[in-house]
């Protein structure tokens, strides 16, 4: 037999985007805040590993804050191997709704391809937004591509208000409760393995309900629940409760 | 004019990785009067589509065996058959398809002696047992001067010619992980067909090429997905259709590996005056290939 050279154009594994959107408002000064930087720092490692057991998978992350505004902490998608934390400080309004402008104009296409994996969003919130974030959110999820994100929402103490982040994950059961430091950290490192269920190649069904093809105006839900396995979402009574946020 | 069927399937390397055999199934058929039937299917291979290997060797079975009788009846004229395909191709032709389908996976499963879930009436939930056998199916036919093709879920079928590559059927493109499915109750809504007449003298040498989503998958965009196709036509017009077919696996393990990771299956048939002598040789598989349902 011939041995011939493999012809063709050039290859290139799926890209899929993660991203870290955090909440930075006055109410999450201290401890919360420093939580939240102590357990996605303590995550990366695992990420790190979960994208070297899937080369077929670009894992590719960037970090939002928002408080009085929104801005990229990460302008541009980092490699997960060259993503590092940096600590966030928080002070400031909670701008939701520009949070969700900047998601916006990233999901679109371009700069995002067609033959990206669904995006996986990870909303992380302790309170009420300050803004209108209603018609940004509209806009998001109007997207092709907000449309099929992942979107998981981590509800910081009492105070965070749950129907809203309801209405961004689409799906009650992803809004996970961290009500002290402990579930935070189990909360985050749980989000974060969406990343893998995500990257598997196997195909699933189209949902008609949520097709645009079939005229539906109405925003989806999240096709997160075809995707992740949530039963093993960390149930928070399991999580000691004796430092309540 | 001559003309050759070959091709492959490999295992995703992400498949590889995690023990799960290749979810793809393909099949050819040359008729008497030399109609040319290809299929492939390529199964979901989710947690939730369990027998969906079993369910793309149904389908292309199907689409096969439909085919053929079509092609088989219509064989004093022709003509009729596409003028019907034209008309008939996305509704009776796919109802066919689908409920062909739908009855052997049934027949399948209860061969099997497989659980039949019930439904909260306490009927058997055949969409249930449906869905375990989850697939998208690729099909084409190529008669003496016409084409069918026909789509449910994703996938390409390419024509390429020394000069072109354009896609013969347009299937919905939906974004991310999902695909429409044989599995769906009236599936056959969503098939999407071609019936055209072709002038398979033109601008020869030629080829069809149709691929399990895989094959497009691992290239960085579509420009590169249709170079790819220009290239492996002029590596069989300057190697042979022998020299291609011997490589064809490793190539494709390599741009599953090096690309998406997802099972790959690339169906070729080829058309040019004249065959290399070796050439031929590919066709001697016989003129069927037979896929084992399990």
């Amino acid at each position: 037999m011939a041995e011939l050279k493999r012809p063709g154009g050039e290859l290139a594994s799926r890209p899929l985007h993660f991203f870290w959107v955090v909440d930075c408002s006055g109410s999450m000064y201290g401890e919360k805040i420093g939580a939240v930087n102590h357990a996605i720092q303590s995550t990366i490692p695992d990420m790190v590993d979960a994208a070297n057991d899937n080369p077929n998978a670009q894992l590719l992350v960037r970090t939002l804050r928002f408080a009085t505004g929104a801005s990229w902490v990460t302008s541009n998608p980092v490699n997960i191997e060259d993503f590092t934390w940096e600590d966030l400080d928080a002070g400031g309004v909670t701008d939701l709704g520009k949070a969700f402008d900047m998601l916006a104009a990233q999901l679109t296409i371009p700069p995002m391809t067609d033959r990206a994996l669904p995006p996986v969003i990870v909303l992380l919130s302790d309170g009420q937004p300050t803004d209108d974030f209603k018609k940004s959110l509209d806009k998001l999820l109007h997207l092709p591509w907000g449309k099929k994100a992942v979107r998981i929402a981590i509800s910081i103490g009492q105070d965070a208000d749950d129907d809203v982040l309801t209405a961004f994950t689409g799906n009650r059961e992803l809004v996970l409760q961290a009500n002290n430091p402990q579930a935070l950290v189990k909360m985050i490192k749980w989000a974060s393995t969406a990343a893998s269920m995500v990257s598997a190649p196997a195909s699933r069904i189209h949902d008609e309900a949520s097709s645009p093809l079939a005229g539906n105006t109405e925003p989806s839900s999240t096709n997160a629940p075809l995707i992740l396995d949530m039963n093993n979402i960390p149930d928070p009574s399991d999580v000691g409760a004796n430092d309540v946020w | 004019m001559k003309r050759i069927v070959f091709g492959t399937s490999v295992q995703g390397a992400s498949h590889i990785r995690s023990g799960v055999e290749c979810q793809d199934s393909s099949k050819k058929i040359i008729c008497d009067d030399g109609t040319i039937i290809m299929a492939v299917a390529d199964g979901h291979g989710s947690k939730s589509c369990p027998f969906s290997k079993t369910g793309s060797s149904i389908a292309v079975n199907s689409f096969c065996k439909i085919m053929s009788e079509y092609v088989k009846s219509f064989s004093d004229s022709p003509e009729y058959l596409l003028t019907f395909l034209n008309r008939e191709g996305d509704t009776k032709v796919a109802q066919q398809i689908d409920s062909e389908w739908k009855s052997r996976v049934e027949k399948v499963h209860r061969n099997n002696k497989r659980d039949i879930p019930v439904n909260e009436d306490g009927e058997q939930d055949k969409p249930a047992v449906y869905s375990q056998y989850g697939t998208t199916l690729l099909g084409l036919v190529l008669a003496k001067n016409f084409l069918f093709a026909l789509q449910i879920g994703d996938g390409d079928i390419v024509f390429v010619s020394e000069d072109s590559v354009v896609p013969v059927i347009n299937g919905d493109k939906i974004l991310g992980v999902e695909t429409h499915s044989l599995s769906k109750i009236n599936a056959w809504k969503k098939a999407i067909t071609v019936a055209r007449r072709m002038d398979f003298e033109e601008k020869k040498p030629f080829m069809f090429l149709m691929s399990t989503d895989g094959f497009a998958n691992s290239y960085k965009n579509e420009e590169e997905f249709h170079k790819t196709c220009s290239e492996y036509l002029d590596m069989i017009n300057q190697h042979g259709v022998k020299a291609i077919n011997e490589n064809l696996k490793d190539w494709l393990s390599e741009t599953s590996s090096l690309g998406c990771g997802d099972d790959i299956t690339v169906l070729i048939a080829y058309f040019d005056d004249e065959i290399k002598q070796n050439d031929s040789e590919v066709n001697d598989n016989g003129k069927e290939e037979v896929n084992r349902i399990t």
